[in-house]
């Protein structure tokens, strides 16, 4: 059965290239002005909220507060991840927790060296279950779940939990990628930048923000308690978690406080990662479903939750699309190439600066936006766009998006096939 | 109150929509107002040299006659490949504005001319070589693009030869006479002093028909 639902897919995929190989230029125009509305209609909404004065009111209480630090095989990070955790200033600390979950390198050495208290763990069950498990233990009356490769700043409890009201079930924040090195790393940055700046800020103005990002979230423990802990079978504990939260009408918060976080250095570790997350994505989204066009959830069940649905299926249609295209340009240039080679000319090389298509004009308009919102983002954390920056931000416009769209399609194979589910 | 959010965006999102178009629309209409322009320059040069062909008809031929049009013919030669390089490329990039009049008061023009120049050749003992390069604007076909290059290439190391293009695909009472005369059924087509050529020519093939000097 799974075997012919993932022969379904390819054949699926295979029909979407065809189409849009011979598809009429048309209504090749038509496709673009669709996907180009629909992108219009997510920019300007977010856009309106620009302007919605909405502002977080402070408590000032600080309840008390126990540090999970789930951690397995991190020999290379938990030192400077502990150091910054043990730096966090805040005045009731209630304890530091760091879960080995049956590491087998020097991790549990490394972090005996610290004041804190370690679980140990002999099996490997996962990141959600060693949560829970701590969960189950924390006194404090909020939990902050901070990733072993993540390095919180010192202010990070005092600028934020005075924010967290009594309907708030989670604070998330703007998580960085820490010094990238390498050019994928660069290429993160950038798309951090987008999709942890600009649209959960704007998105938390209407409690919109759906993910409680895996590096640093810090959840109040009874609404955790209320709603089971996060899911220990779950691929994406962190984006279920989120749906599961605004299911039981919780809000989450977002301050603009970086964050910074280790990411794949390689493309084969990123793609692993991408094929986790969007797997789960397309996983949570159907499991999730009730909350589609529901307006007792708000703007999550009218706007963000049918956004987020629908992008996966405009992703995955436009890979073929981007991808036909390529292929046809590729086709034809090669039978021009041959015919020449035949005819003993070859094609000169010159180009037209002047010769913009209209559908890259589109595009080009729809980019503009998009620098509006990376503006808004480094502006939130007072970054400067440097000259460091442009190969990521040169990365982030012209492979990130094909890139991407490829570990979509890859993902809703694996999905359909139904493969082992693994980290 | 929620549903106000919602048509503000449709709103915004509506009138971004179509600033964008008005946008490229204009930057189309900017393109085409140049090429208009020079295509009209082009045409009243056309009707210049028909009416200066008739004059040489009614006379006896003289060589003065001739260097009168021979000159005003060189001016022309270069702004005819430069339109007609134009005209294809606007071809491809177009979306919106209409560009199909203009293509054929083009095509029009280019027989004409190539009517002209023929007219020349045959009151004048002229040197020249007219080649007529029948192609096809649908995008599909490659070996018009090929055909096209080879033509360039030719044009550009024999300088008594001139070119000029028909569009297999547009009909108009002109160009549907010669394409009877011709018997020309497909693109590409070559026809040089009178025959037709079926399929790609290579440059070296060219050279021989048109005696490159």
């Amino acid at each position: 059965m799974r075997e012919l639902l993932g022969f379904t897919s390819i054949l699926g995929f295979i029909v979407a290239f065809l189409v849009f190989m011979v598809m009429d230029p048309a209504f090749q125009m038509a496709y673009i002005c669709i996907i180009f509305l629909v992108n219009l209609f997510i920019v300007s909404f977010y856009g309106l909220t620009l302007f919605d004065e909405k502002k977080m009111e402070k408590s000032g209480k600080c309840p008390t507060l126990t540090i999970i630090v789930p951690s397995y095989n991190s020999e290379k990070t938990i030192e400077k991840c502990l150091r910054h955790v043990l730096a966090m200033k805040y005045p009731s600390v209630h304890e530091v927790v760091l879960v080995d979950d049956g590491s087998t390198d020097r991790t549990r050495e490394i972090a005996a060296k610290f004041p804190i208290r370690i679980m140990h763990r002999k099996q490997n069950k996962g990141k959600a279950a060693s949560l829970n498990e701590a969960i189950r233990q924390a006194k404090g009356e909020l939990v902050a779940c901070v990733d072993s490769d993540t390095y919180p700043p010192e202010n990070l409890l005092m600028d934020s939990v005075p924010y967290i009201t009594p309907e708030m079930g989670a604070m998330t924040f703007y998580i960085t990628v820490e010094k990238p090195r390498t050019i994928w790393q660069r290429m993160q940055q950038m798309e951090y930048f987008f999709s942890f700046g600009a649209f959960p800020y704007l998105g938390a103005k209407f409690n919109a923000v759906l993910v409680t990002p895996g590096p640093l979230t810090i959840f109040r423990r009874s609404a955790l308690e209320k709603i089971g802990g996060f899911d220990e079978n779950n691929i994406t504990e962190d984006f279920e978690m989120g749906l599961k939260l605004h299911k039981s009408h919780y809000v989450i918060g977002y301050l603009p406080i970086n964050v910074p976080t280790e990411v794949p250095p390689h493309f084969a570790a990123l793609m692993r990662q991408r094929i986790r997350w969007y797997r789960g994505t397309m996983f949570n989204l159907a499991l999730y479903k009730e909350l589609m066009f529901n307006d007792k959830y708000a703007d999550v069940g009218t706007f963000t939750f049918p956004v987020t649905a629908a992008y996966v299926p405009i992703t995955i249609v436009s890979f073929f699309f981007v991808l036909a295209r390529g292929a046809r340009f590729i086709y034809e240039s090669g039978l021009q190439a041959a015919q020449f080679a035949m005819y003993g000319q070859m094609p000169s090389l010159a180009f037209d600066p002047l010769y913009i298509r209209a559908d890259a004009l589109m595009f080009l308009s729809f980019l503009l936006t998009y620098v509006f919102f990376l503006w808004i983002s480094l502006s939130l954390i007072k970054e400067k766009m440097g000259l460091d920056k442009l190969p990521g931000l040169l990365m982030v416009i012209f492979i990130y998006p094909f890139v991407n769209a490829g570990f979509y399609v890859y993902s809703l194979y694996k999905e359909m096939r139904g493969s082992d589910l693994q980290w | 109150m929620v549903n106000l959010k919602y048509a503000m965006a449709a709103i915004l999102m509506v009138n971004l929509f179509f600033i964008t178009l008005s946008v490229i629309d204009y930057m189309d209409m900017q393109r085409l107002l140049r090429f208009t322009n020079d295509l009209s320059s082009f045409s009243s040069e056309t009707a210049d040299l028909e009416s200066a062909v008739a004059l040489l008809r009614a006379e006896q031929p003289s060589t003065e006659y001739c260097a009168i049009i021979d000159t005003a013919y060189q001016q022309k030669i270069t702004k005819t490949n430069e339109l007609m390089e134009r005209m294809l490329a606007y071809e491809r990039a177009n979306m919106f504005a209409e560009f199909f009049a203009l293509k054929r008061q083009f095509l029009l023009s280019n027989v004409q001319l190539w009517q002209v120049s023929q007219m020349e050749k045959q009151y004048c003992n002229a040197m020249h070589s007219d080649v007529l390069y029948i192609y096809s604007s649908d995008p599909s076909c490659n070996e018009c693009q090929v055909q096209g290059k080879i033509l360039d290439g030719v044009r550009a190391s024999c300088p008594n030869v001139r070119t000029f293009v028909m569009d297999i695909k547009e009909s108009m009472a002109t160009l549907d006479m010669i394409r009877l005369k011709y018997n020309i059924t497909s693109a590409p087509t070559l026809v040089v002093g009178g025959k037709t050529y079926q399929g790609v020519l290579p440059a070296d093939g060219i050279k021989r028909l048109v005696s490159c000097q």
